[in-house]
């Protein structure tokens, strides 16, 4: 949002937090809870009510700190890296530590390597370079497999390891 | 307490052997390196020795102990400062100054100042260990339900005072670690408390993972996004990792390291206080040292890549180191897990651990001293014969080194107690930490708050239980009214000192 509007972008952000949190701490009037219980929820709540309210505050009392920021665009690498870590977890406990370690690194190194050489229009090197990565992966492997199964079965020998 | 000679010059005679001072540094390289794995907590490598304490001897067993242990508390700085994601919980506090001097291509000074931050501070704390272990020890349990309230109403209002800069921001960040630290059951009744229906938050919403998640996945994303969008930024394939690390970087300076002295001293200080008493530990020591200090500093960088900040927040995380034997050697209290491994060695050695220690078992203490003295110059030695490896590591392409750290951050936090959830938590944490970075919302007062609620809200209940709902109990011993008054007058001091700061600026 341009600095043209009312609000900024930074504002705006803040009031929807203020507006959630208050809705949050209305709805502890609705919990079955003690009060006692809710006492330090309704501060974090009423907390955040302030601090999201003291965001466009600030900005009007002082126009100078006014902050300009907009959408990066990164979300969507941020939601692909989530699914690529849940997706590896799943891996990791249903084919294997090494398996899917070894899979999930080289299937990008390979991307990668193959990317770069088409950008550059360059395979006089691609060989060698898949080669390497694909022994920095097992290796890679290897010493995860050392570190979290060998020494966490020592350590936790009833724990049921992937 | 008058020095027992025959008891000292036994404990030099059991430390002073080639086989004790081997341990020491065995102890000291394990924990550097798992410390400076993510996900690996130092408290592993030292549940992994404790059987030794069976076939070893009592000075042999505690060096390898002590040795993994201050190693492992240095150890979680490499990570924070070299890939922005802390090796263990104590290191959070490092990565915002740290990793900011890596990006600014200081990431040796960064690691060099973390190194001799916490040697001076793991000095520090071992001498008052020594010096005032009885004193201390017995001002700690003193510390009642309602001393402790006024001592963590303290630490939040640090919280406020740390986001002075931009307080609508500070408060709301402070605001969901607080909301954050109240999930799962309450802690006196037990009632369910906002998990939604979801068997697995009755237990909360774990610290380990939340802080690896928070901290290493928005680093993750900015680090492939980059890629992506500009592969030429990042070194080809197996071709410059080498060229790259060869490039030397400048190292840090004495001054640089007197002009932060300030910072350590500060940190030092925090640190054994924290440290001695139970419950607060090292994460919390080295939050509250970074933000005390954040309000003297006078660093444009503080924050965003300051070697007063890695010294502030390091001084502190390894001054507990000493500081966690006080409770323990004197009235048998552990401080943390870690003092808990500690006790369970030395019990298993035979030294029945508790108020009578110090004079039935002069010479078990007087070894315990010597080897927190010597361990301290050990791990400068390794330290800094580790960092170079750590800096080449830091110049590794970016294609080839963020996947493996998210592959590490996976795994650490499965393997943090073999629960798949973890792995969502330290995902969710991750987006947590996302938006704080495109927000710009400060982390400080999230962690501190998460850290401090469950032990707050706990010695508040408590308080007021005994009290049967009379709040003046609070203000009713002088321990309670000196912190109170502390609490107002550093809230007013703090703000005072911004407000110069500002002005000074203009």
């Amino acid at each position: 949002m341009s600095s043209k509007g009312l609000l900024s972008l930074n504002s705006k952000v803040g009031l929807v937090v203020a507006a959630l949190s208050l809705g949050g701490y209305a709805w502890t009037f609705t919990s079955s809870l003690r009060t006692m219980e809710l006492f330090v929820p309704r501060i974090s709540l009423l907390l955040m009510v302030l601090g999201g309210i003291l965001v466009p505050v600030r900005e009007i009392m002082k126009p100078e700190t006014k902050v300009e920021f907009k959408l990066t665009g990164k979300l969507p690498y941020a939601i692909a890296i989530a699914i690529f870590m849940w997706a590896y977890s799943w891996s990791f406990r249903n084919i294997g530590l090494v398996t899917s370690t070894f899979a999930f690194l080289f299937v990008w190194w390979l991307w990668t390597v193959y990317r770069d050489a088409r950008r550059k229009n360059d395979f006089s090197k691609f060989g060698k370079t898949v080669v390497k990565m694909a022994a920095l992966a097992v290796t890679v492997s290897i010493v995860i497999h050392v570190l979290f199964i060998e020494l966490l079965s020592m350590y936790m020998p009833r724990t049921p390891l992937p | 307490m008058a020095i027992d000679t025959v008891a000292l010059s036994g404990a030099v005679a059991d430390v002073f052997t080639i086989q004790t001072i081997l341990f020491i540094m065995m102890g000291i390289v394990v924990g550097i390196s798992v410390g400076a794995i993510p996900g690996l907590a130092h408290s592993l490598p030292i549940a992994l020795v404790l059987p030794f304490s069976f076939i070893l001897p009592l000075a042999q067993t505690m060096g390898l102990l002590i040795g993994t242990y201050v190693g492992g508390t240095y150890g979680g700085s490499i990570t924070a400062i070299a890939f922005g994601t802390p090796g263990t919980s104590g290191a959070a506090a490092t990565v915002a100054d740290g990793y900011g001097l890596t990006q600014m291509g200081k990431g040796k000074k960064a690691l060099q100042m973390g190194l001799y931050a916490s040697v001076l501070g793991g000095f520090f704390g071992s001498f008052v260990l020594i010096f005032l272990v009885v004193p201390i020890g017995r001002m700690a349990p003193s510390f009642g339900p309602g001393e402790l309230t006024a001592l963590y109403m303290l630490a939040l209002s640090l919280v406020v005072v740390f986001s002075a800069e931009n307080p609508g921001k500070g408060i709301m960040s402070a605001g969901i670690g607080f909301f954050l630290a109240i999930i799962g059951r309450d802690i006196i009744t037990g009632g369910l408390r906002f998990t939604f229906g979801i068997r697995q938050m009755q237990s909360g919403f774990p610290l380990v993972p939340l802080l690896m998640g928070f901290f290493a996945l928005p680093v993750i994303v900015k680090e492939i996004h980059e890629f992506i969008k500009d592969p030429d930024k990042s070194g080809d394939l197996g071709e410059s990792i080498l060229d790259e690390a060869k490039k030397k970087e400048p190292g840090l300076t004495i001054k640089e390291l007197f002009k932060s002295g300030k910072a350590i001293g500060i940190g030092s200080v925090l640190g054994t206080f924290l440290g001695a008493l139970p419950g607060p530990g090292a994460t919390l020591a080295s939050y509250t040292s970074y933000s005390v200090y954040s309000q003297i500093s006078r660093d444009k960088n503080y924050g965003k890549g300051s070697l007063d900040g890695v010294a502030a927040a390091e001084a502190a995380n390894n001054a507990t180191c000493g500081a966690t034997f006080i409770p323990m050697l004197t009235f048998g209290i552990p401080g943390s897990s870690i003092a808990a491994l500690m006790m369970a060695a030395l019990v298993m050695e035979g030294v029945p651990v508790g108020p009578r220690v110090v004079v039935d078992h002069t010479q078990v203490v007087y070894t315990l001293f010597i080897l927190m003295l010597m361990t301290n110059p050990l791990n400068l030695v390794f330290g800094w014969l580790l960092i170079p490896v750590f800096t080449k590591l830091s110049k590794i392409p970016a294609q080839v080194l963020w996947p493996i750290i998210a592959i590490f951050l996976v795994i650490g936090t499965y393997a943090y107690s073999n629960m798949p959830y973890h792995t969502i938590i330290a995902i969710v944490s991750g987006f947590i930490g996302y938006f704080y970075k495109w927000y710009k919302l400060p982390d400080g007062p999230l962690i501190l708050a998460f850290l401090v609620t469950p032990l707050f809200e706990a010695s508040f209940r408590q308080a007021l239980t005994i009290a049967r709902g009379n709040y003046l109990y609070f203000v009713s011993s002088p321990i309670s009214i000196g912190l109170w008054t502390v609490t107002i007058l550093s809230i007013f001091f703090f703000l005072r000192r911004k407000k110069e700061i500002i002005e000074d600026e203009e």
